[in-house]
This record gives structure tokens, sequence and C-alpha cells, in this order.
């Protein structure tokens, strides 16, 4: 008998995740608003700009986003941004990653473990 | 406050160091955060090593890349084979049309070695004696000003191989079967041939490191012919065939160049005895005269090879 073969899900880094949470988050994501909330999401930690840019590259490569050129702006020195958004795949993946976490959520809940607040 | 302003020569010096498909963007996130201050270059020279990783591990072909850095470590040592990774490495970064077909791969290693070659061929010139020391004695063993065309085909058939794991659209060609048998027979033929060369050189020893070299370097072509590379002919699968027939005219290609290689020695040597500068004009020279007819007569094999594939009007595979 046959069977069905579930998706493959991309097992995400932990600055994947917080990188694709905050393309999830935007509604105009690119370089600077992306960088912006990783930061915010990832504080008090600093977030390298590049170390951003780089895991964009990755994952586009991976399927998991997508991006395409805007017209060249002048307040970027007639520059074009490059915007980004989920694929399936991101959104897949994510969707697992955050399960996960929650899994781990309610162990430590369950273990009777405070919250500091 | 008002930050003082980044030259402009400084800026546009630093953002060419910026892999060209990555640039705009990145420069213009950086404008429109700081202007064109000095924390706009700061800024800029922190990225460029995080895109320069990023383009290398989108644009670098690992197998082809390990090959090449194992044989470079082996032939050079560790100083200059580091010095050619990194090159490679970096050549990676900077290409623009992502991840490169075979024939840019093998074309890219040729060059490399080659070019490693030649520098090391002038630095011993130069200063035979105490200049890169530890290399210059593990060159001076293997005869380096013969080995230079000896690099060429080894790199060659190192990419030939790992590029020909690479797949293919697959397509029905008519004629599979009779057309798999004739790519069989020139790959006995093409082995055949190869000992030919070898049988003479072994017994004439003009030069023995050369030949010892020389004599490895077609034993593994002629192996590889009549085992690994060798076209099967049970094979049904046309794509496969398609791809196995262009790594058959890679690999003639490579069968020639050997076919070239005592016309090589013979030249290396008679300029090498000149001394100085001559030989070192007629060590680099004769190879690449050499190697552009190899290229020519390969270029036009190619050609047959294209209007053959054309004749053999490909249809869409029905299973």
């Amino acid at each position: 008998m046959g069977y069905r073969k579930s998706p493959v899900v991309e097992n995400l880094g932990q600055f994947e995740q917080v990188v694709l949470t905050a393309i999830l988050a935007l509604d105009d994501a690119y370089g600077v608003t992306i960088h912006a909330k990783v930061e915010a999401l990832s504080h008090p930690r600093k977030v390298a700009r590049g170390a951003v840019y780089a895991t964009l590259d990755r994952m586009e490569d991976k399927g998991l986003i997508a991006s395409w050129l805007s017209e060249p702006k002048a307040e970027r020195g007639g520059r074009a941004r490059r915007h980004y958004r989920l694929e399936k795949a991101g959104e897949r993946a994510l969707r697992e990653s955050a399960r996960n976490a929650q899994r781990l959520i309610d162990t430590i809940a369950a273990a009777g473990l405070a919250w500091k607040k | 406050v008002e930050e003082i302003a980044a030259p402009v020569w400084l800026r546009h010096g630093a953002l060419g160091l910026v892999p060209a498909d990555m640039r705009d963007a990145i420069a213009g996130d950086l404008e429109e955060v700081y202007g064109a201050s000095w924390r706009y270059l700061i800024q800029l020279l922190l990225v460029i090593p995080f895109a320069l990783a990023g383009r290398m591990r989108r644009n670098l072909f690992l197998p082809t890349f390990l090959a090449q850095a194992v044989l470079a470590w082996l032939l050079f040592g560790p100083m200059l084979a580091a010095l050619l990774g990194a090159g490679l490495l970096i050549f990676a970064a900077y290409r623009a049309d992502g991840a490169p077909s075979e024939k840019r791969v093998v074309a890219e290693a040729c060059a490399f070695a080659y070019g490693a070659t030649i520098l090391i061929q002038t630095a011993t010139l130069a200063a035979p004696h105490d200049w890169l020391p530890l290399t210059h004695q593990r060159l001076a063993g293997l005869q380096l000003f013969f080995l230079a065309p000896f690099l060429l085909p080894v790199f060659c058939l190192f990419g030939a191989a790992m590029v020909a794991r690479r797949g293919e659209g697959r397509v029905v060609l008519p004629d599979f079967r009779q057309a798999l048998q004739n790519a069989a027979r020139r790959d006995v033929l093409g082995a055949g041939g190869l000992l030919l060369v070898l049988v003479p050189l072994w017994r004439d020893r003009p030069l023995s490191d050369v030949t010892a070299v020389l004599t490895l370097t077609n034993g593994l072509v002629a192996i590889w012919l009549l085992a690994g590379g060798r076209t099967a002919v049970g094979d049904d699968d046309s794509g496969r065939y398609r791809r196995l027939l262009q790594r058959q005219h890679r690999l003639r290609g490579l069968v020639w160049w050997l076919w070239g290689m005592p016309l090589a020695v013979w030249m290396q040597g008679w300029f090498a005895a000149r001394g100085g500068v001559m030989a070192m004009i007629g060590t680099t020279v004769a190879p690449l005269l050499l190697c552009y007819v190899l290229l020519a007569v390969s270029r036009e094999e190619a050609v047959a090879l294209r209007d053959r594939m054309v004749r053999l009007r490909p249809t869409r595979a029905s299973y």
C-alpha cells in the first residue's frame, strides 16, 4: 500500500527564524526595515547588517523567500530597493519552528519554571 | 550633529568590492540610513565580508574546487595552493552569472593553474635560491618548468569528471543505440591511442619527472575512458546519453591535448636549454601556443558535435 509523502520542511536556524518572522511581520520588507525589525526581535543583541543580507541570500536560495527590485528612489541616491516576501516553503518552515518553540514553552511551563518578568 | 561626508572616491572604491548584483540594494539601504557619511563607509566595509561569503557559497561548485585545491597542494605545496585557492574563491564571489557552466569550470581551473605556474616560474627565476624556500624545494624536484602544461589536462580531467555528474534535460534521440555504440568504439580507440603515446615516452624517458607525470596523466585518462568514462551501450536513458556525449567531447579534447604533449616537452626543453629570460618566455609562450592550437581543434570538434545533435532531432520522453 502506498503512502502519502509529506512535503519536506526546511529546518531553520535560530537567526533564520528571526529573519523570516521579521519579513512576515513587515508590510514593506526590504534591507533597512528587515534589519531594524530583526534588531528589535533580537533585543538586546546587536545584529550585523551583513549577517541579515547573507541570511536573506541563503534563504532565497533555499526557496523560503522571494525577492524583487523596486524602482530607483531619490532618497536612496537613485538606487532600487530589494523587497522580500515569504514563499509557501518559508511559511511552512516558520510554522514548524513555531510549533517546536511552543512545545518547549509548554514543557518548561509544565515543569513549573516561572517566567521572569 | 551633521556628519562629515566620506570622500566620494573612497565610497565608490569600497562599493566596487561588493558583488555587482548586490551593490544597488546594499548601497541604497546604507544611503537611506546614513547618508554620505563616514558611518556609511564603515558599515559598507563591515557588510562586504558577509556579501562575499554569501556569493562564494552560491557560486562555488565545491567538488571541483576541492579537487583543484588538493591537486594544487600536492603539486605546489601549501603556500601557493592557498594562493590559488584564495584566487578561485574570490573569483567565485564576484561571478555575476551564478554557478558556472561545466565549460567555464574547466576553463577557469586551467586559467588559474596556468596563472599560478607562471607566477612561480617568474618568482623562481627572479631569485632561484632564497625566495619561496619551502615551495622551491618541492618544485625543483618536480621540474616545474616542464609541469605547466601537464597541470592543465589533470585539472580538465577532474573538471570533466565532476561536472559530468550534473543533471541534464531528458530527450530521446532516434538513433540512440547506434550513437552509443559509436561513442563506445571511439572510447576504446582513444584509450588505445593514448597507450601508443605512452609506450615510446616510457621507453625514451627524455626527462624522468616529466615522463612520470605524463605517463600518470595518460594512464588516468586511458583508465577513465575504458572504465568509468566509457559510454554504456546498454543504457536506455537518452538524457544520460546526451550528457555522456558532451562528456565524450570534453574528454576527446583532453586526449588531443595529451597527444600534443611530446611536442610541448620538446619545445620546452629546447627553450629551457637557452636559459635565463629566453627560458622563461619560451616555457610560458610555447605551451600557450600549443594550447591555442589544441583548443582550435577541439572547437572544430565541438561544432561537428553540435551539428550532429541538431540532426538527431530531440523529442520529448514518453516514459
